[in-house]
């Protein structure tokens, strides 16, 4: 029987070619739409999209099968942006055509738009970063739990927690914050079938 | 009501959108571009990713101070500090407990790196520490972090990132150094800012150093002018320009990644696409669109030509 070596079965340089370009298609806008919500300008998103995938063809090998593929990127954008917000710049070459495309991107904050938002956007905002992230991975970018576990690199029961806790302390930030949080949330908004609720506690 | 009903879809409702969403599509010319030129330009073998070994000529003493409970790591380097050149049987770190704090104190600011790792490797740490250059407020700041949490075998406690209340980078904040938990078995690649050598351009650059945002908008003229005056020189330019008239999304003219030079030029696909070139002069009616610092006393001009 061949020895693979440690790594597992190799592929060809034709075969990670295919896979790459497969995993790029089916990512990049997902991971660039990723990006510009949490970058400031939307040509720095042109560099860090770069540095994600440059990333992601380096380590073609750790990149999960199937499902876990499209949350393993998602967590490799999010290190580039915490250290992009730490003051890392690297401006890609591989990027600058890409960098003058995305100058005419317009990202849309939505407290912007409707004053009603305003302080729940404030409110969100004085979260920790962390429980910031975990909240919009499930939020904006809709990663169910186990995803989220492959984003963050941790077990599937303590996303669960982390995202349990998060929500927990966004809600009585929230309260603090005197903001009506029933109130907040048109009906419409909520999804179908989770109209049970547990009753109002003391 | 359960937490999550009440405030996932407030989460969802504070979701940015993004305008012009066909800007997303990786079937863009500009996108199958970058896709092409990442497979090509980095040629390494992806299923068997080579440890490059990284030489930084670093040029300023460095101390890393690791804390209790855990480990933490601190860049404290004084800016202008000549680089001593410590005997190569020295240490590269010393690394000292005490009060319960264990400090970490870089001695051979011209070790490799790979010295350093072994040095923390007999303290049971995985630790990568590099230098790059970077503009003064993020000398002796953390830039980059990676705790490689896509390891198998992983260690799923946080590497915590300490900051000073300083606001050093673009979006503010000011991390200095972190905290790893003890007996982290995880991989931690670690960059700290260092003042630039001779000739070196900025690999990190902070808030503080990106000023030049009032030149925008002025001639090249006039921004070089007002930059003398702040002692500071153009090192390159960059010049965007209408990328060429493609119709269709048609196969992307350097999808080969090939040629550098530039693409012909057809002005009247202005606004739909641009491409972006270097160049060591331009004329002095462009106009200047963004200012980047670039090294010491240098400064990267993103100009395009006036009346648009």
């Amino acid at each position: 029987m061949p020895y693979d070596g440690p790594d597992g079965p190799s592929e060809t340089p034709a075969g990670a070619e295919a896979r790459f370009e497969s995993l790029y298609t089916e990512c990049y806008a997902d991971v660039l739409g990723y990006l510009l919500r949490r970058v400031d300008d939307p040509e720095s998103a042109a560099d860090l999209v770069a540095e994600v995938f440059v990333t992601v063809w380096n380590r073609l090998d750790a990149v999960p099968a199937r499902g876990g593929a499209r949350p393993w990127i998602f967590g490799v954008a999010r290190k580039v942006v915490g250290n992009h917000r730490r003051g890392e710049r690297r401006r890609s070459a591989l990027a600058d055509r890409l960098r003058s495309e995305l100058s005419r991107v317009q990202v849309i904050r939505p407290e912007a738009a409707d004053p009603g938002l305003g302080e729940v956007g404030a409110v969100f905002r004085s979260l920790s970063e962390a429980d910031r992230e975990i909240l919009s991975l499930s939020g904006w970018e809709g990663l169910d739990p186990g995803e989220i576990a492959i984003a963050l690199g941790c077990t599937r029961g303590t996303a669960r927690v982390r995202l349990h806790r998060a929500r927990g302390r966004f809600a009585r930030a929230l309260r603090n914050a005197g903001v009506d949080v029933a109130g907040a949330v048109p009906d419409r908004s909520r999804p179908l079938g989770s109209s049970v609720t547990e009753g109002a506690k003391p | 009501m359960r937490h999550r009903d009440a405030v996932d879809p407030l989460v969802a409702r504070l979701r940015p959108q993004v305008s012009a969403s066909e800007e997303l599509d990786p079937a863009r010319p500009a996108a199958r571009e970058l896709r092409a030129a990442i497979t090509e330009k980095n040629e390494e073998p992806a299923v068997a990713p080579k440890r490059t070994v990284r030489r930084l000529l670093i040029a300023v003493p460095v101390a890393a101070v690791l804390a209790a409970g855990g480990v933490a790591a601190t860049a404290l380097m004084p800016a202008s500090a000549p680089g001593p050149v410590a005997p190569q049987e020295a240490a590269a770190l010393e690394i000292d407990v005490a009060d319960g704090v264990v400090v970490a104190e870089v001695k051979d600011p011209t070790a490799d790196p790979q010295r350093y790792a072994e040095e923390f490797a007999e303290h049971g740490l995985k630790v990568d520490l590099s230098l790059v250059p970077a503009s003064p407020s993020m000398v002796g700041k953390l830039v980059y972090l990676d705790s490689d949490m896509k390891s198998q075998n992983r260690d799923d406690r946080d590497v915590e990132v300490i900051e000073s209340p300083e606001q050093c980078t673009p979006d503010g904040g000011c991390p200095v150094g972190v905290r790893i938990p003890e007996g982290y078995r995880n991989h931690v690649q670690l960059v700290f800012g260092r003042a630039p050598g001779d000739g070196e351009k900025y690999e990190a650059t902070g808030a503080e150093d990106t000023k030049g945002q009032d030149l925008v908008g002025m001639t090249v003229a006039e921004a070089e002018l007002v930059l003398r005056n702040r002692g500071l020189a153009v090192a390159e330019y960059r010049v965007e320009k209408p990328a060429p008239a493609g119709g269709a999304p048609a196969p992307s003219p350097s999808a080969a990644g090939a040629s550098d030079g530039p693409p012909p030029q057809q002005p009247e696909d202005a606004g739909q696409q641009s491409v972006v070139e270097k160049a060591q002069e331009v004329p002095d009616d462009y106009v200047v669109r963004d200012v980047q610092p670039w090294g010491p006393g240098e400064v990267l001009l993103f100009t395009g030509e006036s009346g648009d």
